[in-house]
C-alpha cells in the first residue's frame, strides 16, 4: 500500500491507532479542517486549534477513507468532503483493515453505494499542462498525506 | 475542405508547432509505453473486455437512455435529453439564469467546444470560466483546445507566462509550479464566487444514473461540489450499462490518456435535485445505424490516437481546423458534419491509431471505409479513369512505358508536388519485365 | 516449398527493377525455382487506398487469376504494403464465391520476403559480408498488418562486419500513396521528421527498408536535403553483401 501511495507522491505514515497521531497533526499548519464524521468519532479533533471558521480558510484538512487500493494508491473518500479538497495540505486516514487489493475492488463498493457521492483520490492534485512538465498541486492539495492505522477508532 | 486545407497550412508555416506537439506527444506515449510494460501484463485482455462494454453499449443505447433517464429521476435529479446543439444552449441557459450574476465555472468537454455553449452564454452576458488549466489559458487566448486531453500542448512556457502578464498580471517566471499557482489563486476565487458549475462527463452508468468525472486537477470536483447547481451535459455516446464496467474502462482511460496509473480524482455523482443533466441524443444516436459509426462511438476519448498519429504529432488539433482531431477526429467529424468529407485523406494510414486504442476501433480502416464513399469527389476524372484502366494487363504495360519513356521534363510537371521537395519521380530506362525478358533469354543461350 | 512465383509491385516495375532480380537471384540460389507471371498489373493498392474499392475489384480478379495458373507453393513479394493488400485486404472486395475460394486457397501462401527467406531459405547456404553503420526503418504495413518486426532483423544479423543500430519507435514515412502527392508538404514534412529521428546520435551509413514505397519517399528526400546516407531495399543490400563461392 505504502509503494503504491508514495508511487502517486503520497507521503505515507504508520500509526498503532488515533491517540498517536494527535502530535503529529498538531505539527501541521493551521486552521484545521476536519470532515464531519470525523468530528463524532474523534471528539478530541477540538484540540486541533485553531479550527477553520470557514473551510476556505483552512490550511490542513483531515478525512476518513472509506477504503483504500492497494495496487493504484487510491483512497475513496465521501464526495462532500472539503477536508480533502480545499486546503493545501490533505490529511487521510486508512484504517489497515479497508485497504483492499485492487481497483475492481473499489468499483465494486462504489456500485453497492450508487447513492453516494464518492470520490476515489491518487495523490495530490496536479497538472501536466505546461510543456507535460508535472506539478503538484494544481487547484486541489498539495499535498496528500496518508496515515495507515493499525487499529481504528 | 478549404477550412481543414487552410488550417493545415498555417499549421505547417508555424515553425515550432511541430517540435511543441511531436515533444508532448512523445512524452507520454513513452510514459505510457513503461506503465503498460510495468504495471499491466494483462494489458491486452483489458482491451478485449473493454471494446466488448463499449460494443455492447452502442448496440443497447437506446436502452441504456431509457433506463438511465429513469435512474436519474427515480433518484431525485434532473435529466434533459435534447436533440441538436440549439436545443442543448438553450436548456442550458434555462436552468443557470437565476445564477447568471455570478462567474459560472466550468470543467472540461469536448461536447460544450462542438456546440459552442461557452459563446453562446458569453454573448447573453454570462461570465463562463474555463477551469481546468488548460482550457483557462487558451481562453485567454480566445483559441480552441488542440488536443483532447492536453487542450494547450501546442503552446511552450514562454507562450503561456505572456498570456498571464499581459492578461491578468501574471509573475515574470517561466517556471512552470510558480505559474500554475497563480492560476490556483486566480480560480480559487472564481470557484468560490462561483454558484453554478458546468461538467461534461467521462462515463454515464446507466443503472444508477451516476455521472462518472476523471480529471487530475480538482477543478472538477471543486466546480460540482461546491456550486448550488451543477450541469453535467454530454452526448449519448457516454452511456455504459453498469458501474461494474468502469473496471477496464477506469484503468485503461487514464494509462492511456495520461500515462497514468489511476488520474488523481474520480468522482462518481449519483442523482441529486441540485444537479442536471443534459443528455445530447440527436444525430449521434443515428450513427449507430452506420457500421463507421457505431464503432466510433465506443470512442472513450483518450486521446491514444492522437498522440500516436504521425499526421497529429505534426499538426496539432489545430492543423484539422475542427473540434475533434487526430485519427478519432477525422472519422467522428464528417459523421456529424459532411462538409468534412476530406478529412480522412489527410492521414498516411499507418495504422499505429488501430495498434493504439484501448477499445479496439479500427480507426485506419474507418478512414478508408469514409474515403470510399467520398471518393468521387475528390478525385479528378482522369485518374479514376486510370485506375479502372491499369488492372488490364496491356493496358497497364503500355501505360507505365509511356510513363517511362516521357522526357524527364514533362514528367517532372506532372508529378509537380513530389518532385518540388522529393526530387524527380524514380523511374527506370528498363522495366522488370524487360529485364526478366532478357535474363530468360539469357540463360536459355547458355 | 519449391516453386516460387515472384509478385512484382508497379514501383519496381516502373523504377527499382534490380530489386526484382536480386531478390529472384537470392530465391534461386536459395534452391527455389523462380517463376514470374508476366502479365502481372499493379496490386491495386492506389485505387483501392484512395477510395476506389470497387475499382480495385479488376485488378484482384487478375492477380488470382494469373497466380492460381502458376500453381506454385509460394508467391513472394519485395512489398509488405502490396502483400497486405492481397493477403488482407482483398477479402474486403466484393469477390465472387469462386473469387473468395481462390483467394482462400492463395492468402496463406503470399509472403513478403524478409517473412519468406527467413523463415524458408536455408541460411546457412549463403555468406553475407559487409562493412557498415545500418540502420532499419520499419514500413508501417510489414509491421502493423503482416505482424512482421524480427524477421529484417533476422537476415540483417547474418551480416557479418555490420552494425546494426537498434531502432527508435516506429513511425510512418509519410508515402502513403496518393496522400504523398495530394498532401506533399505534409508528406514531406512526416518525412524529415522521421529522418531527423532515424538519424539522431546515430552515425548511420545506410538507411535500411523492405518497402519499396517508403524507399523512395525517404531516399528522395534524403538527396534533396543533401544528407549523405544511402539509403537502399533490404533486398539490393544483402545482394551487395552475398559474397559468391
Amino acid at each position: 500500500m505504502r509503494e503504491a501511495l508514495e508511487r502517486v507522491q503520497a507521503e505515507v505514515f504508520s500509526f498503532a491507532d488515533i491517540p498517536s497521531i494527535v502530535n503529529f497533526l498538531s505539527s501541521l499548519p493551521s486552521p484545521y479542517l476536519i470532515a464531519e464524521e470525523l468530528k463524532s468519532i474523534l471528539p478530541w479533533t477540538h484540540t486541533l486549534r485553531p479550527p477553520a471558521l470557514h473551510p476556505q480558510e483552512a490550511r490542513t484538512g483531515l478525512s476518513l477513507a472509506r477504503l483504500g487500493v492497494k495496487t493504484t494508491g487510491t483512497l475513496l473518500v465521501p464526495g462532500t468532503d472539503t477536508a480533502s479538497l480545499l486546503p493545501e495540505t490533505s490529511v487521510i486516514l486508512l484504517p489497515k483493515e479497508r485497504i483492499v487489493d485492487a481497483l475492481d475492488d473499489l468499483v465494486l463498493y462504489v456500485a453497492q453505494h450508487a447513492r453516494e457521492h464518492l470520490v476515489a483520490i491518487s495523490g495530490p492534485s496536479r497538472t501536466a499542462d505546461i510543456e507535460k512538465t508535472l506539478v503538484l498541486g494544481a487547484h486541489g492539495p498539495e499535498r496528500l498525506i496518508v496515515l495507515l492505522l493499525d487499529q481504528y477508532p | 475542405m478549404n477550412k481543414t486545407r487552410h488550417a493545415l497550412e498555417r499549421a505547417l508555416c508555424d515553425p515550432d508547432l511541430a517540435g511543441k506537439v511531436d515533444r508532448a506527444t512523445g512524452i507520454t506515449l513513452r510514459k505510457r509505453e513503461t506503465l503498460i510494460r510495468d504495471s499491466y501484463p494483462d494489458w491486452e485482455s483489458l482491451r478485449e473486455s473493454a471494446s466488448e462494454i463499449r460494443s455492447r453499449s452502442v448496440a443497447l443505447l437506446p436502452d441504456l437512455v431509457r433506463i438511465f433517464t429513469a435512474s436519474v429521476e427515480a433518484g431525485g435529479g434532473n435529466i434533459t435529453i435534447v436533440e441538436d446543439y440549439d436545443e442543448l444552449c438553450r436548456v442550458v441557459e434555462e436552468i443557470l439564469r437565476p445564477y447568471r450574476d455570478r462567474p459560472i465555472v466550468k470543467g472540461k468537454s469536448m461536447l460544450t467546444e462542438e456546440t459552442g455553449l461557452r459563446d453562446f452564454l458569453g454573448m447573453r452576458g454570462y461570465e463562463v470560466v474555463e477551469t481546468d488549466l488548460g482550457e483557462f489559458i487558451i481562453q485567454l487566448l480566445d483559441q480552441s483546445p488542440s488536443h483532447i486531453t492536453a487542450p494547450a500542448i501546442h503552446l511552450s512556457r514562454h507562450d503561456i507566462s505572456r498570456i498571464f502578464r499581459e492578461r491578468l498580471g501574471g509573475p515574470d517566471t517561466t517556471d512552470p509550479q510558480i505559474l500554475t499557482r497563480f492560476a490556483r489563486t486566480v480560480l480559487r476565487k472564481k470557484f468560490l464566487k462561483a454558484q453554478a458549475g458546468i461538467t461534461g462527463a467521462n462515463f454515464l452508468v446507466a443503472e444508477s444514473g451516476t455521472v462518472v468525472l476523471l480529471e487530475n486537477e480538482a477543478n472538477i470536483r471543486l466546480s460540482s461540489t461546491l456550486p448550488d447547481v451543477v450541469i453535467s451535459i454530454a452526448g449519448v455516446e457516454k452511456l455504459i450499462e453498469r458501474t461494474t464496467n468502469l473496471s477496464p474502462l477506469l484503468k485503461l482511460l487514464p494509462a492511456s490518456a495520461t500515462a497514468q496509473i489511476q488520474n488523481c480524482y474520480t468522482s462518481f455523482l449519483p442523482p441529486d435535485p441540485r444537479r442536471h443533466i443534459v443528455l445530447l441524443a440527436g444525430k449521434r444516436m443515428s450513427l449507430r445505424e452506420d457500421p463507421v459509426g457505431s464503432e466510433i462511438l465506443k470512442c472513450i476519448r483518450c486521446g491514444a490516437c492522437l498522440n500516436t498519429c504521425p499526421v497529429f504529432r505534426l499538426v496539432g488539433g489545430h492543423g484539422y481546423g475542427t473540434v475533434y482531431s487526430g485519427p478519432m477526429g477525422a472519422i467522428l467529424t464528417p459523421l456529424l458534419s459532411p462538409e468534412h468529407r476530406s478529412l480522412p485523406y489527410m492521414s498516411s494510414l499507418c495504422g499505429a491509431c488501430t495498434d493504439i486504442c484501448p477499445v479496439h476501433i479500427p480507426l485506419h480502416r474507418l478512414l478508408l471505409e469514409l474515403r470510399s464513399r467520398s471518393r468521387k469527389d475528390f478525385l479528378s476524372s482522369s485518374l479514376f479513369t486510370l485506375f479502372r484502366a491499369g488492372a488490364n494487363p496491356r493496358a497497364y504495360g503500355m501505360g507505365t512505358s509511356i510513363f517511362r519513356k516521357l522526357p524527364n521534363t514533362i514528367r517532372r510537371r506532372l508529378l509537380g508536388p513530389w518532385t518540388r521537395k522529393r526530387g524527380t519521380f524514380p523511374v527506370s530506362p528498363e522495366s522488370f519485365r524487360e529485364k526478366w525478358r532478357r535474363r530468360k533469354r539469357e540463360r536459355n543461350h547458355a | 516449398m519449391k516453386r516460387i512465383a515472384l509478385f512484382i509491385p508497379c514501383l519496381i516495375d516502373l523504377s527499382m527493377p534490380d530489386t526484382g532480380l536480386h531478390m529472384a537471384d537470392l530465391l534461386e540460389h536459395a534452391g527455389f525455382t523462380v517463376v514470374c507471371p508476366e502479365n502481372q498489373t499493379c496490386c491495386g493498392q492506389p485505387a483501392f487506398n484512395t477510395g476506389f474499392r470497387e475499382e480495385g475489384l479488376p485488378y484482384a480478379r487478375h492477380f488470382l487469376e494469373i497466380f492460381e495458373r502458376e500453381a506454385v507453393d509460394a508467391i513472394v513479394s519485395p512489398s509488405g504494403s502490396c502483400t497486405a493488400m492481397v493477403k488482407i485486404h482483398y477479402g474486403e472486395l466484393s469477390l465472387t464465391q469462386c473469387e473468395r475460394e481462390s483467394w482462400n486457397r492463395l492468402r496463406d501462401h503470399i509472403y513478403e520476403f524478409c517473412e519468406f527467406f527467413s523463415e524458408f531459405a536455408p541460411l546457412e547456404q549463403f555468406t553475407f559480408q559487409g562493412a557498415e553503420k545500418i540502420l532499419f526503418h520499419d514500413p508501417c504495413h510489414l509491421l502493423r498488418e503482416l505482424g512482421v518486426e524480427e524477421a529484417p532483423r533476422r537476415l540483417l544479423a547474418r551480416v557479418a562486419g555490420i552494425d546494426l543500430f537498434p531502432s527508435p519507435p516506429a513511425r510512418c514515412c509519410g508515402f502513403g500513396g496518393t496522400f504523398s502527392v495530394k498532401y506533399p508538404d505534409l508528406s514531406v514534412k512526416m518525412t524529415d521528421t522521421r529522418l531527423d529521428e532515424l538519424l539522431q546520435n546515430r552515425d548511420v551509413d545506410t538507411l535500411l527498408t523492405a518497402d519499396p514505397s517508403c524507399l523512395i519517399q525517404i531516399r528522395g528526400r534524403a538527396r534533396e536535403r543533401g544528407l549523405s546516407i544511402q539509403c537502399e531495399h533490404i533486398i539490393d543490400f544483402l545482394h551487395r553483401c552475398w559474397v559468391h563461392e
